[in-house]
């Protein structure tokens, strides 16, 4: 491998990738497998799983890297949103949903399980917690539902009993005032490594 | 903006966190096709939702093996001849396999527009790399350093010709003070070969002196030969012309 790939942007890497680099799509696995794998594995809870799912995003972005535009953000958060899309799938289907009954009452069982838990080892970890505290909460657990636990809004207000409005409008709204606390706060949204 | 444009703004936060049913999901996505608005603000709101994940996990030993083992192989590479010029007193007779570095694979525009910044990084990560034609000409050439490779192009009449000039840094120009003007829709390309490997290293007209490229600094020895060829705008991927000019590393 080059050792200037490791210096590359993410850009730059899903170009390099576009032209049968090899090496490129190793580093991005290097960067980006770990936090692709850990949203797969906190929403499907089997490990092998998650693995699969690693799998077809990173081989996704082999076969179609032209699907990334950077021009809409990070490869990071690209890669999330296609784990996260594939993993809702897969969690949603039939032969799935015993076994989401089950990670729902496990985590249940978990004490203080929360969204700042999730981001404990980020850089930013300090001013994600802080964003996501202040946050009312209706807006957290609409956001920590549908995100981590892979429900749709309808499910969130029947778990919340909120009208099905209120929880889609929360949602939105508790994006939104997360990222305006986070740019106030110093984090940079939107940009590769 | 409508009341049609904010029923689906609505769905956006729900949309971004794959929380809406199919039936919604499919509506959202015909909308977003038409919408820059709507999805300027998905891609916000993902790009929120990607902090909140636990990054702190290595992906467990084995899952890059088994991708590695799924990876769809290059494309094969053409194959073309650069035939050097008629009644030239030198020049490579090479039969090799091609790689063009003009995109094998279809990249956006605005995919490359965003990535400038990377480009220069991205040159050493693909080996040689064609320039874009604007803005990789400059008028003079700089002084060769004392550990510059230096190959001499001669054209068909012997007389004409070019220098092509490759530091060990992997910098390299062409320096050329005699080429016609290439001719309405038609302009010069410049090739490499390495390793066995002839590659695009860019294109230029008949006007310009000094044409820049760069080249893997690692792979600077296994230059073998240059060429320049004429061809139909905006330059091929293996040419079938015969080299206006050409030479070989001694």
């Amino acid at each position: 491998m080059s050792p200037l790939l490791g210096e590359t942007s993410d850009a730059g890497l899903v170009v390099a990738i576009s032209r049968y680099n090899q090496d490129a799509l190793a580093e991005a696995y290097r960067r980006h497998a770990g936090a692709v794998f850990g949203l797969a594995r906190r929403l499907l809870a089997e490990p092998a799983l998650a693995e699969e799912i690693v799998q077809e995003v990173f081989l996704r972005l082999w076969n179609d890297p032209d699907k990334f535009d950077p021009g809409r953000g990070s490869l990071r958060s690209y890669l999330l949103a296609q784990c996260h899309g594939r993993s809702v799938d897969l969690l949603r289907s039939e032969s799935s949903r015993r076994r989401r009954e089950e990670n729902d009452l496990r985590r249940t069982a978990e004490s203080g399980y929360d969204l700042e838990r999730e981001v404990w080892d980020l850089t930013v970890a300090d001013q994600v917690r802080d964003a996501i505290g202040k946050l009312p909460e209706i807006e957290r657990e609409a956001i920590r539902l549908a995100y981590l636990g892979g429900h749709t809004y309808r499910e969130v207000a029947a778990i919340l009993d909120e009208p099905e409005g209120t929880v889609k409008s929360r949602i939105r709204s508790g994006l939104k005032h997360l990222r305006s606390d986070l740019v106030a706060s110093g984090v940079t949204l939107g940009e590769d490594q | 903006m409508s009341a049609f444009h904010d029923d689906f703004s609505e769905l956006l936060g729900a949309y971004s966190l794959d929380a809406l049913e199919v039936e919604e999901r499919d509506r959202v996505e015909v909308h977003l096709r038409t919408c820059p608005w709507c999805t300027a603000e998905v891609a916000e709101h993902r790009e929120v939702a990607s902090f909140l994940s636990h990054s702190g996990t290595d992906a467990p030993e084995g899952v890059w093996d088994k991708i590695l083992a799924e990876l769809s192989p290059p494309a094969p590479p053409l194959r073309m001849a650069i035939t050097p010029p008629a009644g030239a007193e030198t020049g490579p007779a090479v039969l090799a396999p091609v790689v063009s570095l003009a995109s094998r694979r279809t990249v956006r525009m605005r995919t490359f527009a965003a990535v400038v910044a990377a480009a220069a990084m991205l040159l050493a990560v693909v080996g040689f790399v064609a320039m874009d034609r604007n803005g990789t000409t400059s008028p003079v050439a700089p002084q060769p350093g004392d550990q510059a490779l230096q190959v001499r192009l001669i054209g068909a009449d012997s007389k004409s010709g070019a220098q092509v000039v490759l530091e060990p840094s992997g910098r390299g120009y062409l320096v050329s003070h005699d080429l016609p003007d290439a001719g309405t829709n038609r302009l010069y390309q410049l090739w490499g070969q390495v390793d066995g490997v002839v590659l695009s290293l860019g294109t230029f007209d008949g006007e310009t002196e000094v044409v820049n490229f760069q080249v893997d600094p690692s792979q600077v020895k296994a230059a073998e030969a240059f060429a320049v060829t004429k061809e139909q705008a905006p330059g091929v991927l293996a040419s079938k012309q015969p080299a206006v000019m050409s030479g070989k590393v001694s």
